[in-house]
């Protein structure tokens, strides 16, 4: 009987986690209009071969900050290094489009999850996947600013666009239940670069606050 | 014409000559050892308070990058420094009687030191390397080496988990006055970060309440 109980309440929890978490902002209720005819701009590595990023990582309760550089070395390869105000490295990995080679990582990062999902969001956090998006159309919803959404590796990917067509929000969501993801808002532009970048996850409890600064070399 | 030829000439000699003179002023192994860590340890005695600027010189290897960074230092005996960065970004370390202070973006942590053993390590070494207190340590086999300005303490860590974070450590130090100029960490795959200290002030007052971190 108490394992009963137990089973029972188990469940409620589950179900309750999941229709809150699934219910959390999402784009569900939008309607489509036509097809977006420009191009998302980013300026990122047209004057700056180097991003740096003063980089605080929040998550559950547990604060970690360092510095983040990011090199594009092609179209298809970023180069990225993470390492702490003090220059102990935390890891250095190379991300393609779709894959990533985790060159060297402290052993307390070094898991498949996290590593997943620092990398996912360091693509999205200079716009590395911009030419991998397709399908884009304008999305009707009064009261935000113009959006448009795209199909990113068969999930949508909502855009918020500036007059010039800067993303100042990315919305990653998944394609058939319309869950959030996570979000990255851009702020704060200097030449068309936004030097504040906020990360959010919203099924996990992960936060990234990224600050551009500029090295002397 | 001629003379401005000859000038530019002696100034190109001169140059060359510091150069090579710098190239070929090698460290060699110390000869008298136990000599230097006597006035090591009487500078170490004498010295209460140090106020200094620093420049850190991160290297990069994996990106082919080096990036400077900035601040200034704060040290009182026996147990507390305040690192404060100022360029590009400001950011506090402050290692305050077995506590570490930091801030962070206007947000302030406390760490115990003796919590977490990288902490401990890495607050024990900072603190050392800057009172060139590192002669007798236990936590590194260290090889002593000299040139005509500075003696070079070569430090490797013995603990095999600090590896991990630090392959070797290379501390300068003036053979002029004993202070130390600077603090490199060599992590395993080559990178280094090189802190290089400018305008060292020695003995002024410094209150403790300079080290802690609001």
């Amino acid at each position: 009987m108490k394992y009963l109980l137990f089973v029972n309440f188990f469940l409620a929890c589950f179900v309750f986690t999941t229709i809150t978490s699934c219910s959390h902002k999402t784009y569900k209720k939008v309607s489509v209009g036509p097809s977006y005819t420009y191009t998302i701009q980013s300026d990122f590595f047209k004057t700056d071969s180097v991003h740096y990023f003063k980089t605080s990582i929040d998550t559950y309760g547990k604060a970690l900050s360092g510095i983040l550089a990011i090199k594009k070395l092609n179209a298809d390869t970023l180069k990225v290094s993470f390492f702490t105000e003090l220059g102990v490295s935390f890891f250095d990995v190379l991300i393609m489009h779709d894959s990533y080679n985790l060159v060297r990582c402290i052993p307390q990062l070094d898991t498949k999850g996290v590593m997943n999902t620092i990398v996912e969001d360091i693509r999205w956090v200079v716009l590395f996947n911009l030419n991998q998006l397709s399908q884009p159309v304008w999305v009707k919803k009064e009261g935000m600013e113009p959006t448009v959404r795209l199909n990113y590796q068969d999930v949508y990917i909502f855009s918020q666009l500036s007059p010039d067509n800067l993303p100042l929000q990315i919305t990653y969501v998944y394609g058939s239940k319309f869950k959030s993801k996570f979000e990255v808002k851009y702020a704060q532009f200097e030449n068309s670069i936004p030097t504040k970048i906020f990360v959010s996850h919203f099924n996990i409890d992960l936060k990234i606050d990224l600050t551009a600064i500029t090295f002397s070399n | 014409m001629k003379n401005t030829i000859a000038i530019i000439g002696v100034l190109f000699f001169i140059v060359f000559c510091t150069s090579w003179v710098q190239q070929n002023d090698p460290y060699v192994a110390l000869k008298d050892v136990s000599g230097f860590k006597t006035k090591l340890n009487q500078k170490n005695q004498a010295t209460s308070t140090l106020a200094c600027d620093f420049v850190q010189e991160k290297s990069l290897s994996f990106m082919a990058q080096k990036v400077l960074s900035k601040g200034t230092m704060k040290f009182k005996n026996p147990d507390m420094m305040k690192l404060e960065y100022t360029t590009p970004f400001q950011y506090i370390m402050s290692l305050y009687k077995g506590k570490v202070l930091i801030k962070d973006n206007g947000k302030v942590s406390k760490y115990d030191t003796n919590s977490n053993k990288v902490f401990k390590y890495v607050n024990d070494l900072m603190i050392n390397a800057v009172k060139g207190n590192v002669a007798d340590s236990k936590e590194f086999s260290i090889v002593y080496k000299e040139n005509a300005k500075t003696v070079l303490m070569e430090m490797t860590p013995i603990d095999v988990t600090m590896k991990d974070y630090v392959n070797k450590v290379l501390v300068t130090v003036s053979k002029a006055d004993y202070g130390v100029l600077k603090v490199e960490m060599t992590e395993k795959s080559g990178d280094y970060t090189l802190i290089t200290f400018s305008n060292r002030v020695y003995n002024t007052i410094i209150q403790d309440e300079v080290f802690i971190v609001r």
